[in-house]
């Protein structure tokens, strides 16, 4: 470029024209121009970068609010099925103390207890496990026997337990007493799944529920002999009868 | 512009709800996966002694045998056990008796006899419980 006044060689640089000193109109301009440019660049990457920072927030939003969503689903679909998974956890739980439930339940069957065996199956929630499936006939029978034992006491004493009459206590005591007898009752199949170990353990709860049942609720053995055949109901009468002729003898 | 900034409330409000309600789903599973594990079998002593009380000594031997006992009982807890085992014992004695199995009957009597011992401050149910199965104090 020259100079508009003397017409010497200015650069882009040049404020002034070295030769004459008047000023480098297209510095100035140029100065200008790169101003206007920069101000123009520097608004463009501002738009760029918000238009840019609306979209991803978008997007990050849009992806929260997916995965809450799901989360959502997740929990709701947990709670509907919470007690299945607590019990999930509990056979887990059960699955590694297996031999030591095992060692435990066959020590009680051992020692005949049965009130301790119902008691130890149930507080422990053995029912949910699999491997100690073999103890369920003798600990459902033991936990029968336990609230015919119970039953009869409240018979027995029911001046303390005025809120239950005795026709109530002894449908009650009927009703278990068939259960029993229904576990009592062993087809080949049943008793291809019992070992001779629990066979016999059942053989002698049965013996000494007849006994408890002969003693107490005063029935003479020869009616205890037909239990086996007998529904709930008559059980309940042939109780009742029972009771009733002890009392009128006493 | 006006439109784009509604969206963007909208988009906060529903995170802010959903937030809210996935906190209420959670309490909801963990309130029913704890109540699945909570232990409604235990105990205490007072609970015996309202029994012992009204001279519910078979209820309390029942109670005895759906509750959960802690591996070191205190002490007055393992006197009301003792109490309920008695009851038990004493029944089963006075069952065998009856019936003339006596080896069955000397095994039960031995038990009670240990469960007199354990008995302490309570010995007074003993007498109780003889009475209302109708056993001979005399024999022991």
């Amino acid at each position: 470029m020259k100079c508009v006044k003397c017409g010497s060689n200015l650069t882009i640089d040049d404020k002034f024209c070295s030769y004459c000193g008047s000023a480098n109109v297209y510095a100035v301009q140029h100065r200008k121009d790169m101003q206007h440019f920069r101000e123009d660049y520097y608004q463009t990457k501002r738009n760029v970068i918000e238009r840019s920072g609306r979209k991803v927030s978008r997007i990050a939003k849009g992806t929260i609010i997916a995965g809450l969503v799901v989360l959502c689903f997740f929990i709701l679909l947990a709670s509907a099925n919470a007690y299945r998974i607590s019990d999930w956890v509990k056979r887990a739980e059960l699955k590694k103390d297996t031999n030591i439930h095992k060692n435990n339940l066959d020590k009680l069957e051992a020692d005949r207890d049965f009130f301790g065996l119902a008691s130890y199956y149930q507080i422990n929630e053995l029912y949910l496990s699999d491997d100690l499936r073999e103890y369920e006939t003798i600990a459902n029978l033991s936990y029968y026997y336990l609230f015919i034992y119970d039953y009869t006491h409240q018979v027995l004493n029911s001046e303390k337990y005025p809120y239950m009459s005795t026709e109530d206590l002894t449908e009650y005591i009927g009703d278990y007493i068939k259960m029993c007898y229904d576990g009592f009752e062993f087809d080949e199949y049943r008793q291809e799944q019992y070992s001779e170990t629990h066979m016999a353990a059942i053989q002698d709860l049965r013996d000494e529920l007849e006994t408890f049942i002969h003693v107490y609720l005063k029935v003479p053995k020869e009616d205890i002999e037909k239990f086996q055949q007998l529904s709930a109901g008559k059980i309940q009468l042939v109780i009742e009868r029972s009771l009733d002729d002890a009392e009128n003898e006493y | 512009m006006m439109l784009k900034t509604n969206i963007d409330k909208l988009m906060n409000i529903v995170i802010v709800c959903l937030c809210v309600v996935m906190l209420i789903c959670s309490l909801i599973f963990i309130n029913m996966y704890m109540e699945a594990f909570t232990d409604y079998h235990y105990r205490s002593a007072d609970d015996y002694i309202w029994y012992i009380n009204d001279k519910k000594y078979s209820e309390m031997t029942i109670q005895m045998y759906l509750s959960k006992h802690v591996a070191n009982p205190p002490e007055d807890l393992k006197e009301c056990i003792a109490v309920a085992e008695y009851y038990k014992n004493a029944s089963y004695y006075k069952m065998y008796s009856e019936v003339g199995e006596n080896d069955k009957a000397k095994k039960y009597l031995s038990l009670m006899d240990e469960n007199r011992k354990a008995v302490g401050s309570l010995s007074f149910a003993i007498e109780d419980i003889n009475e209302e199965l109708e056993i001979d104090s005399g024999k022991k």
